[in-house]
């Protein structure tokens, strides 16, 4: 090991996009046959240096090195035959084609000759079974889950003999159990000698999976690890630059008063349903739901938000809300926003009729505005620009502004689903600081998250809901990871 | 047996009538799977049934005819790819802009050529198409059914239409492909409007089309882009003209049907397949988009 060159080496590698500089000095390297973590916040300059390695851009100074060569790639053309593959967040695959399709189009030969579909899925079956990866070649990318098509993208990369692999965010868009399954495939790539490159912000990944870390900060490298001589705080101190404080526990004490009461709730949407549930929220306390996604928490939501989502033979039970209730959704894209317009706006939505911001028929521009700037101001949300299209802020600063409405008003009742999604680590802090402070000002909180970590900082006691039930309850003096695992899991 | 006469009557008038429409519905498909928006279809035909019509007229042979019409629509095909693919022109403006174009410079040249406001002179009745374009026709659509299916080149057209960042990572041009496909896609629908001029009729008049290549996007988008459902849509639309031309004249008790009501049959389908059925097809995800 010591006498090979490394699998790949960055040296003093810098980019910029005009005045913009992404990257600047970038220097570290990774050993042939191992997994190095790419970490670092949104906008850090990962996927800048990922994409020079690659071939999609070219450094402005510095110099990439390929096992012991000078990379010098004009397109990813370049880097895949330099047999380097790269998984993009986003998937390169056309949803209506079959996975074989998709993965032969990346195959050279002339226009007009026949595509060798049948040779070409044997082989391809025998690469998947080497790899233990289980594909089925002849169905629509649309038909596969996301964990399959990542699969497919990975046995493409296979397919063409590369030793080394880029995988971007490969985590985001998985299921806890596709994550494992993805981290176990890995782990055999690299018995078979691959050189894989992981990025990701998620840092218990890291330490699960690499060998060696790299962190990356405002486009710097800041601190090149092995794994096993560092830590998640520690990683998280070098991303942000600053130490991030351990979560006090709370002083106010929890209420007397219930704000939220859900009695005997049945409801349902297509496959997804909640069945006879009832869910009790006291002033001053967060609840916590947890559970794999599509156990029913996106039914449980609808219906706290909005009944006249179901139809009149889907819905049971009763709910009673005392006060004003603010909420910010799963998924703030799809339905907390509108992405193309400008943030003054997205910040108005849901208040337009109060008498603060409108006027008979007219709306009080100045005060929207107004109010959009000192919420901005508050919750730190950059670039400070009202009128910037919502969808042109980073995920953390789009997620900010959306907490700050729902938890500006300050609602009695507070319904908080997946507060951090695809959200930086100090933007993390932030909005949990932000629901605690929320919390001590009497609010209830119904906190509903796919990540256990959270749920476990923030709760006063957490349900866990499966196939539609509150199978289990823990009180936060029993918190612990392994047994809320399982009963999310059904096993109880 | 007049019904069976008339039924194969109407079968043939089916076939005829269909051809001008597989054409452009053909070119249709090329452009619009490649990820361009065509709704100069229209100028397309005319261009290739004026050009069939006078190549056609000077040359007293249809053959020579559909080869200029053929390069005419290369050419206007070329036109429209320069527009929309190197100019980055909206799409349906540039379309509608091609309609309008062609609909005034048609008029303009046979002015000049024949002292006429549209019309171009006859060919001679031997002289036009008997069965040709059909048959043509329908080889075309089975061999793009193959091509599309079978073929690397119908892979990356079907790439360049839903996927196009992927077809660039593969290392093939999306530009190029699109460039090809929308060149092509003037050709077909040139060859469409040669055969109303060369086959249906033998001289090309004013504004002859009459909405066909709108009504080869109907038929398109009703067979979910792909060249046989395409094909078959063209015929439920020719079926309808068929029927329409031998409604004319016809009397429901006693009274005769105004013809124009009878003339709209084959819209009133396209419309009703359009409606009824356009919410089950998915256009290519990269229809319309800029690169």
């Amino acid at each position: 090991m010591i006498s090979s060159s490394p699998a790949v080496e960055f040296k003093g590698i810098s980019k910029a996009f005009g005045d913009c500089v992404a990257n600047s000095d970038i220097t570290f390297s990774v050993q042939p046959g191992t997994i190095h973590g790419i970490v670092g916040e949104n906008g850090a300059g990962k996927s800048t240096a990922m994409k020079m390695l690659f071939g999609l851009y070219r450094p402005s100074g510095g110099e990439i090195f390929v096992h012991g060569k000078p990379a010098d790639f004009d397109s990813s053309i370049d880097a895949m035959n330099a047999k380097i593959g790269m998984v993009h967040q986003h998937f390169m695959l056309a949803e209506p084609l079959t996975a074989l399709d998709n993965i032969l189009l990346q195959q050279k030969g002339s226009a007009f000759s026949l595509l060798p579909r049948k040779e070409q899925k044997d082989k391809l079956d025998e690469i998947a079974k080497r790899y233990g990866f289980e594909i089925d070649l002849m169905a629509k990318v649309e038909d596969l889950s996301v964990g399959a098509q990542q699969r497919v993208e990975i046995l493409k990369i296979l397919s063409q003999h590369s030793e080394i692999l880029i995988l971007d965010e490969p985590t985001a868009v998985l299921t806890p159990q596709e994550v494992r399954d993805l981290f176990q495939n890995l782990q055999r790539l690299k018995a078979e000698g691959k050189t894989i490159l992981i990025i990701t912000h998620k840092l218990k990944e890291v330490m699960a999976l690499t060998d060696n870390v790299s962190v990356f900060r405002a486009g710097r490298v800041v601190a090149n690890r092995k794994t096993s001589e560092t830590s998640v705080a520690d990683l998280a101190e070098l991303m942000v630059g600053r130490r991030l404080q351990n979560p006090q526990e709370r002083r106010t004490a929890i209420g007397t008063t219930t704000v939220l009461k859900v009695e005997e709730l049945t409801a349902q949407i297509g496959a997804h349903r909640v069945e006879n549930i009832g869910l009790e929220i006291k002033s001053g306390e967060i609840v916590g739901i947890a559970g794999v996604e599509g156990n029913g928490q996106d039914i449980l939501i609808r219906a706290l938000l909005d009944e006249s989502a179901f139809h009149k033979k889907d819905f049971s039970g009763k709910i009673t809300i005392n006060g004003e209730l603010g909420s910010f959704p799963e998924d703030r894209l799809r339905f907390g926003v509108l992405p193309s317009r400008p943030a003054y706006e997205n910040y108005l939505l849901g208040q337009h009729r109060h008498p603060k911001f409108a006027k008979g028929l007219f709306l009080k521009m100045k005060e929207v505005l107004k109010a959009t700037k000192d919420a901005m101001e508050l919750y730190d949300v950059r670039p400070r620009k009202e009128s910037l299209e919502f969808d042109r802020f980073s995920g953390g600063n789009q997620q900010k502004l959306v907490v700050a409405r729902a938890l500006l008003q300050n609602p009695q009742v507070v319904v908080a689903a997946q507060p951090t999604r695809g959200v930086d680590i100090g933007a993390i802090e932030f909005i949990h600081d932000q629901i605690r402070k929320s919390r001590d000002a009497g609010a209830g909180v119904l906190l509903i998250s796919s990540e256990l970590d959270e749920l476990m900082a923030l709760s006063d006691r957490i349900l866990v809901l499966y196939k539609g039930h509150f199978v289990a309850e823990f009180p936060r003096t029993s918190f612990d990871e392994i047994s809320i695992g399982a009963a999310m899991g059904g096993g109880h | 047996m007049e019904t069976a006469l008339m039924l194969f009557a109407l079968a043939l008038a089916t076939l005829r009538l269909a051809t001008p429409l597989i054409f452009a519905s053909m070119g249709g498909m090329m452009s619009e799977r490649s990820g361009i928006v065509n709704v100069a279809l229209e100028s397309f035909m005319l261009v290739g049934a004026f050009v069939g019509a006078v190549a056609g007229y000077y040359s007293a042979s249809a053959w020579i005819g559909w080869i200029a019409a053929l390069a005419a629509g290369l050419i206007i095909g070329a036109l429209y790819a320069l527009f929309v693919i190197e100019l980055r022109a909206d799409q349906i403006v540039t379309g509608m802009a091609f309609n309008l174009l062609v609909m005034g410079i048609i008029p303009f040249i046979t002015k000049i050529l024949f002292n006429s406001t549209g019309s171009t002179p006859s060919l001679q009745v031997e002289d036009r198409f008997n069965f040709e374009p059909l048959l043509m026709a329908f080889i075309l659509v089975a061999l793009l059914t193959f091509w599309l299916k079978k073929s690397r080149s119908g892979l990356w057209l079907l790439f360049a239409g839903e996927h196009p960042e992927a077809l660039v990572a593969s290392g093939v041009s999306v530009r190029k492909v699109r460039w090809a496909a929308v060149t092509l896609s003037g050709a077909f629908a040139a060859w469409g409007g040669a055969s109303l001029s060369l086959f249906l009729a033998s001289a090309y008049s004013p504004m002859m089309t009459g909405g066909r290549g709108f009504m080869a996007l109907a038929a398109l988008i009703f067979g979910k882009w792909k060249p046989l459902p395409a094909f078959l849509a063209c015929l439920l639309f020719a079926f309808a003209d068929a029927v329409q031309i031998r409604l004319q004249g016809a009397q429901i008790a006693g009274i005769e049907i105004p013809v124009q009501f009878v003339q709209i049959l084959p819209y009133i389908v396209t419309i009703i397949a359009l409606a009824g059925f356009i919410g089950a097809s998915r256009p290519p995800k990269a229809l319309g988009k800029e690169l």
